[in-house]
């Protein structure tokens, strides 16, 4: 039985007599090669690089890049790993950490083992020996863009977190974009000072800034913050049918806000004109009219909110006309 | 109505008993002695004998005696359990119950041969002390008995320990005095902390299961040498002692009676002091008091200010010879000061003695950093004293707003700023005050 | 009131302002009525802990106050790290109810204080919108803010929190800012100075007001309104209120060393220089230097702006906060301070909250505004500037809606007392300065109407009046209604006592948490530490009086995220975390039974959450999700989530209370829970409420006799194998693994 379990694990460890060193040659000569990019793995190498005894940690990118998925976080992301690779062998300690990618088309093994269904994901191999040991419950450890963040910043954030390498991203001076931006201030300041006594004029509009204030005052108290924060759908849907309104006292659509934004307008409008406009009609008839309709349009609108606020919360128990 | 009452008085006095009743050291000497039958106490005599001349109330029964109670209503019926029968198997004895009745402060002593029981196994596995199956024997050819190889003479006494007193330490490893021992071994599994082995096999001893004696060498598993643990001892959390001893001979009269090459033997001295630990009669530490305070002051106050001086004392009594002495540490007794982290950790040191205590004491600087932080004076060596483990929490504050000092010599340069504001000031406004009417009638005057 | 002469009208508004005090009061006591007179939800509980600490130890204890009951085993230095304003009021108002021989408890001086001081509140609004206004339109504003739900939210009877006395303090020092600049009175700028102090005192939002002061003064600045009423004013303000603000030790250096406070400094700054140019420019006759003071002006400004800079990045001034770094960076705090984004007050407002807190006045609060800048006074500035920063702010977080809402009440309150006036009043001739008309009447042969001088301006009609009157009325009627049944149906919970429905339509008390409280008050040593998510950190030390690891004063990330560790951690990870901190129990408040919502499992993600960003090796948010990304409680939980010390203490025993042949369900989850056994070794559960919600483990100490827990545990339950007596070494190893 023990010359049989010996004989096993001789066999395991010739299977694995890769150690460590050889696994960092390896793969510093493929950084060597091209040190700004990061390695690009299939499933061969990737099999080399994420076995264990590792003293390194190793940096996975899975991802799918073929016009057919039409993955664009894993474009986007492409650029930002490509800068935090850049950065990292620019400055960091070498042969410490290794950044790879390994796409759907060169590595369908792998993603079948992980049985991933969506990329991209970012797996890291933290080391299993040397001074930067660290031990995890799971083979590896997953960086999650959804949720983290896709700038490099942020995964640099997170590596720094879990395996102490502190990456300081510098990202290359766009002078084309700095260029634009320079010529866009100069003309700008220049088109102000030129017409600076019409914009002088215009900003002393007060129509200007009622128009801003009010629309700013009605956009934000009827839940904008929300929808940036949140981000909800536009509109949902209810049993295959479009719905405006979301159920839930604390859920709301993009559209119902924007409903509800225009029903204070309306009601505020109804209101200013009643004070505005009404009195100064001479004609009596015509005055007792426009007052009625006014009056009319007012309660109908502010029925149509209650309405609406009761929908949403269901238990409300106040109600006028509709 | 009067039964009720009556009953109601009873209770009150029952209670009252119960709570008056916890024994002073001397007090505590019900001892319960289990045998494998009660016939055999004569064997034991002389050991029997020596511990009621020190005044321990003995009941013995024997191992079948179901009604011999460890615990009744939760309240200790003994204060000892002595277990001399090596075929232990009965429910009075179950494992359950004679850990709960450590748990609950009773000491235990147990001893064992060849012919162990399971119920002492599996009592002794609890602790970590593993006995040797059944029928398997300690065998020493090297240091025998004459023709009797199963009767060892033992001889290494592990550590410098109270259990044993060095003289007697001595005396048997110099084999003055051999220790003659039968029965069976065990081993400790290494995975509790507390208990210790006292007395182990030597080099040339081993384990070995008798019956297949003579039918080839010993299986690589069995226990030899220092892992042959021969008598081990625990020390509970709780300050019960227990002791397993493998061999139920070693506390009989004839082996305490035994001449080896003309030299008596030290068993009776040996299970003498072996029983004087266990039964809480040496070793045992006791914290009389503990005292921080102000140098300044002579009282203890539960809340001081960052960087203060303190003193911390702390009374420490031994008991020995039957009675409470003042304990001199061999080895630094250490104070910390803890808050997550030790942020003081340094040796006390013995400033004064009374007749039955010592004080150690040690003063320094509270931390510059306030929080709640435990005082704490762990005193654990595995010399055999009881665990002295005194925890007191105490608060350290910051400064109180009248504390800071009220100037700073750094700062003169901006009272001098405000004084002299304040000063401008003043002369600002009497100026403007009284020089502006003048001015206007002049100016009044040169219109007109 | 136009027969009345102006005493009776005196008479009439004192009166009308004193009935909308006693309603503003008497709506916020349904709690006092239907439960008792008892102090509510969280942090007012440690309010309330230090007003018995002032009451009884005097002022200078209180100031020094060094709290070991909290943050075991850091402590917390209460007295600077605390505003100290609520505790002193009601302190000042128990010692002079008692100086006058009314022996009022101090427990109902704190519960009754937020709704006293409501009333406060409606006569600050009455007298700041009669500065906008007139009368009329004051006590309309003070109705509304007396009933209003955004506020009564947090000023409910029990309420006793700084928001209480915080909002009447905001409106009086708004109503002397206004009166100031309106008189450019010294004697006024030194009563906001006044106020302003006794709010910096009393809340943490006192930074709204030293921004939106400067902001208004700048927008004056920019409206070329410079007057020496508004230098007086502000600079009286500036000086006096930062000096004082100073006083508070949790304020301390702040107002010279933080960005918060640079914009009111900067203001300050360039007033200076303007008033300086002015004099100048009032000595000197002629007109060429004009331009060379103006470019005086702002190049100095810019020097001034630039140095605030420099002083920002070399570490003078400190950087915005982070608590109000996230109001305008809103995904700020959800990445770098999970402690904050985890609270629910913090979370953004949909809009149906903000039609909740103020109904009716929320579609009338843009045509307030519009009428604003139809007049365009400073004062309509000023509230046009407050109503656009608050919106904002209350669109951000759901708890600023209580800043927005007196200014909703204001500005909504001048809108229909516009139109009230109009509809009311009896026509007037005004002068025609409407331009004329061409009129088609004009014909050749006839005469041509002659353009008459004056116009009557009003409502001719009764019946137009009434059309419009009581459509009016009818909303306004509603509004009142609305209120009471939010208020009565929403903020009147005490939250530490929770009420439901019987059958019979009867109401059924669930006392769960006082219960607890009490055991560990009776059952637990004085000195016993008490483990337990921050939520109840102040409700435990205010109620049961035992100390604990965290609390509401969420001053420590790591220490949180400690308590976050040991909760999400397995049971021998998080025994050594109870060990070191020395901690005797464990509190969790457990609503499956009941189908309480706010319970630790559905907070269990933030504590994840938490302690992963500081102990990310031990902790991973990951693992509590199924591969599917699910939060489950149900058999198909991670095992990562079975383990934790949160699932075991929460459902420990959980389908024993369905029986043998029961279903467990979670009706909190909605999810059937699994009927295995769940096995506790490192903690023995003490206690149990009656409805499971709050549930409380001891933890056990190391095993007397030297085991593991986990053997101890397992001793006498598991029966060992009979032994083959010859497989020596087989045995030994089956010993071994029993002994693990």
């Amino acid at each position: 039985m023990r010359v049989v379990g010996i004989l096993f694990l001789s066999l395991l460890s010739l299977v694995n007599a890769y150690s460590s060193d050889y696994k960092v040659n390896k793969l510093n000569k493929l950084v060597a090669e091209s040190p700004a990019e990061p390695i690009t793995l299939d499933t061969k190498t990737f099999n080399l690089a994420t076995e264990t005894p590792r003293n390194y940690s190793m940096f996975v990118v899975l991802t799918a890049e073929g016009e057919q998925f039409q993955c664009s976080p894993c474009k986007a992301f492409a650029e930002e790993i490509r800068l935090v690779t850049k950065s990292f062998h620019k400055k960091g300690p070498k042969g410490q950490a290794f950044f790879g990618v390994l796409d759907f088309a060169n590595g369908k093994e792998v993603f079948h083992k992980y049985k991933l269904t969506s990329v991209p994901f970012v797996y890291h191999f933290p080391p299993t020996e040397g001074p930067n040991k660290r031990n995890i419950k799971d083979e590896f450890e997953i960086y999650d863009l959804n949720r983290l963040g896709v700038k490099a910043e942020d995964f640099a954030f997170w590596i720094e977190k879990h395996s102490g390498h502190k990456i300081h991203i510098s990202r290359p001076i766009d002078f084309k974009l700095y260029g634009t931006y320079a010529i866009m201030a100069v003309s700008s300041i220049g088109t102000l000072v030129a017409l600076r006594s019409q914009i002088i004029a215009f900003l002393s509009e007060k129509k200007l800034w009622q128009m801003m204030s009010l629309s700013f005052i009605v956009i934000f108290c009827s839940g904008y913050m929300w929808n940036q924060i949140r981000g909800p759908p536009f509109m949902g849907s209810e049993n295959g049918k479009p719905a405006m309104f979301a159920g839930g006292f604390q859920n709301q659509y993009v559209a119902e806000s924007q409903i509800v934004g225009i029903i204070y307008g309306l009601v505020s409008v109804w209101f200013v004109l009643l004070y505005t406009q009404v009195p100064k009609i001479q004609n009596t008839a015509a005055q007792r009219s426009a007052a009625f309709i006014l009056a009319t349009l007012f309660i109908m609108t502010y029925s149509l909110l209650l309405r609406v606020f009761t929908f949403k919360n269901g238990g409300y128990p106040f109600t006028l006309f509709l | 109505m009067q039964a009720v009452k009556a009953l109601l008085c009873l209770i009150a006095l029952v209670l009252a008993t119960v709570v008056s009743a916890k024994p002073a050291k001397t007090a505590e000497n019900k001892v319960l002695v289990v045998l494998n039958a009660l016939d055999q106490k004569a064997e034991f005599s002389q050991y029997l004998d020596s511990l009621s001349k020190r005044g321990f109330a003995l009941t013995i029964k024997a191992v079948n005696d179901d009604n011999a109670h460890l615990v009744v209503w939760e309240e200790l019926v003994y204060h000892h359990l002595l277990i001399l029968a090596d075929s232990a198997t009965g429910q009075s004895i179950a494992p359950a119950k004679v850990i709960d009745f450590v748990n609950r402060g009773g000491n235990v002593l147990i001893a064992a041969s060849s012919k162990v029981s399971e119920t002492i196994r599996d009592i002794a596995i609890e602790l970590s002390a593993d006995f040797d199956e059944k029928g398997n024997t300690v065998f020493d050819s090297f240091n025998t008995i004459g023709a009797k190889p199963d009767v060892v003479v033992a001889d290494r006494i592990v550590g410098e320990t109270v259990i044993v007193p060095s003289s007697l330490k001595k005396s048997i490893v110099s084999g003055k005095t051999p220790l003659v021992f039968k029965g069976v071994g065990h081993r400790l599994t290494g995975k509790n902390p507390l208990i210790v082995p006292v007395l182990v096999g030597s080099p040339t001893a081993y384990s070995y299961l008798e019956s297949t004696k003579g039918k080839g060498v010993p299986p690589s598993s069995a226990l030899v040498g220092s892992t042959l643990v021969l008598v081990s001892a625990l020390q509970a959390r709780n300050n019960a002692r227990v002791v397993f001893s493998g061999s139920v001979d070693l506390f009989k009269n004839e082996f305490a009676d035994l001449t080896v090459e003309s030299k008596k033997t030290a068993n009776a001295e040996f299970v003498n002091e072996l029983t004087k630990w266990v039964f809480q009669e040496k070793g045992v530490l006791e914290v009389k008091k503990t005292f921080h305070h102000r140098p300044t002051e002579k009282q203890q106050h539960g809340s001081y200010r960052i960087k203060e001086d303190l003193v911390y004392e702390i009374e420490l009594s031994e008991y020995q010879n039957d009675k409470w002495q003042p304990y001199k540490s061999k080895t630094p007794i250490q104070f910390s000061a803890i808050m997550l982290d030790p942020y003081i950790r340094q040796n006390l040191s013995l400033t004064s003695t009374t007749a039955t205590t010592s004080t150690y004491s040690l003063n320094f600087l509270t931390p510059d950093v306030y929080g709640v932080f435990t005082f704490q004076v762990e005193h654990k060596r595995r010399e055999g004293y009881s665990w002295v483990d005194e925890k007191e929490v105490v608060s350290i504050h910051p400064f109180r707003h009248d504390e800071y000092p009220r100037f700073l010599s750094a700062a003169f340069p901006y009272y001098a700023n405000v004084f002299s504001m304040m000063a401008g000031f003043v002369a600002l406004s009497a100026v403007v005050l009284y020089n502006k009417e003048t001015l206007l009638v002049k100016e009044k005057v040169k219109t007109n | 009131m136009g027969a009345s002469t102006a005493a009776d009208a005196v008479w009439l508004r004192v009166v009308i302002l004193v009935a909308i005090g006693v309603l503003s009061i008497s709506s916020r006591l349904f709690s006092v009525i239907r439960f008792e007179s008892v102090i509510h939800e969280f942090d007012p509980w440690f309010n309330y802990r230090s007003t018995m600490q002032l009451v009884e130890k005097g002022f200078y204890e209180f100031l020094n106050w060094f709290d070991d009951f909290s943050w075991y085993p850091l402590g917390r230095v209460v007295g600077g790290t605390v505003y100290p304003g609520i505790m002193i009021t009601a302190g000042a108002a128990h010692w002079i109810m008692n100086k006058l021989n009314f022996p009022v408890d101090i427990r109902n001086v704190c519960v009754f204080l937020a709704p006293f001081f409501s009333a406060f509140t409606a006569v600050a609004c009455y007298l700041l919108t009669t500065e906008i206004k007139d009368a009329s339109a004051g006590l309309l504003a003070a109705a509304f803010i007396g009933i209003a739900p955004g506020y009564i939210s947090r000023s409910v009877a029990g309420s006793y929190d700084n928001e209480g006395i915080a909002i009447f303090l905001l409106m009086i020092t708004f109503y002397f800012w206004l009166k100031a600049l309106k008189l450019g009175s010294s004697f006024y700028g030194g009563l906001t100075a006044l106020f302003y102090f006794y709010m910096v005192s009393a809340w943490g939002g006192y930074v709204f007001i030293i921004n939106l002061i400067p902001l208004h003064a700048f927008a004056l600045l920019l409206m070329g309104r410079f007057t020496p009423r508004l230098y007086v004013a502000y600079s009286t303000f500036y000086v006096i209120g930062t000096l004082s603000s100073m006083q508070i030790p949790f304020v301390g250096f702040q107002p010279t060393r933080t960005s918060e406070h640079m914009a009111a400094l900067g203001i300050f700054g360039l007033l200076q220089i303007i008033a300086f140019i002015e004099m100048i420019r009032s000595h000197l006759s002629a007109n060429q230097f004009q331009s060379l003071f103006q470019g005086l002006i702002l190049s100095i400004f810019l020097v001034g702006f630039a140095a605030l800079v420099a002083l920002t990045f070399g570490g003078y001034i400190a950087p915005w906060t982070g608590r109000f770094y996230s109001l305008w960076d809103t995904g700020y705090a959800k990445k770098y301070i999970p402690i904050i984004a985890s609270v629910s007050e913090h979370q953004p407002t949909a809009w149906p909250a903000f039609f909740f807190d103020l109904q009716l006045l929320m579609p009338l609060f843009p045509a307030g505004i519009y009428f604003c800048f139809q007049e365009l006074r400073d004062e309509h500035v000023f509230i046009i500037i407050y109503a656009v920063t608050g919106s904002y702010f209350a669109g951000v977080m759901v708890r600023l809606m209580l800043t927005l809402t007196p200014c909703v009440c204001i500005a909504s309150a001048f809108a229909i007392s516009k139109v009230l006036d109009v509809y009311l009043a009896p026509p007037k001739e005004v002068l025609n300065d409407e331009p004329e008309e061409e009129t088609a009447a004009t014909k050749p042969g006839d005469k041509a109407p002659e353009r008459p001088k004056t116009i009557l301006y009003g409502i001719k009609d009764f019946d137009s009046r009434l059309a419009v009157i009581v459509p009016i009325s009818v909303v306004l009627v509603l509004f009142a209604w609305h209120c009471t049944w939010v208020t009565s149906s929403a903020y009147s919970s005490p939250s530490i006592v929770l009420a439901s429905q019987n059958r019979d339509g009867s109401q059924h008390i669930i006392d769960d948490f006082r219960e607890a409280y009490y055991w560990l008050r009776q059952n637990s040593e004085p000195d016993d530490k008490i483990l337990s998510w921050w939520d109840y950190g102040y409700q435990i030390t205010g109620m049961a009086n035992r100390t604990v690891l965290v609390d509401n004063n969420t001053w420590n990330n790591t220490h949180i995220a400690t308590v976050g560790k040991a909760m999400s951690c397995s049971e021998d990870v998080s025994y050594e975390i109870m060990k070191r901190h020395d901690v005797k129990f464990v509190l969790v408040i457990f609503g499956a039974v009941l189908g309480y919502s706010g319970d630790d499992i559905n907070k269990f993600l933030w504590m994840v959450r938490i302690g992963e960003g500081v102990y990310p090796n031990d902790v991973s948010e990951r693992s509590f999700f199924t591969d599917r990304g699910e939060y489950r409680v149900d058999d198909q939980a991670t095992p990562t989530m079975k383990n934790s010390v949160m699932y075991k203490t929460s459902y420990y025993r959980f389908a024993e209370l369905y029986g043998p042949n029961g279903n467990p369900y979670d009706r909190v989850r909605n999810q059937p829970i699994p009927k295995k056994a769940i096995n506790l070794h490192t903690m023995d559960e003490a206690f149990t409420s009656e409805n499971f919600i709050v549930r409380i483990y001891q933890v056990k100490d190391l095993d007397n006799l030297g085991r593991s827990l986990n053997a101890a545990a397992s001793f006498g339950k598991s029966k060992r194998k009979k032994r083959a007596s010859v497989k020596v070494a087989a045995t030994r190893k089956a010993r071994d693994d029993d002994d693990e």
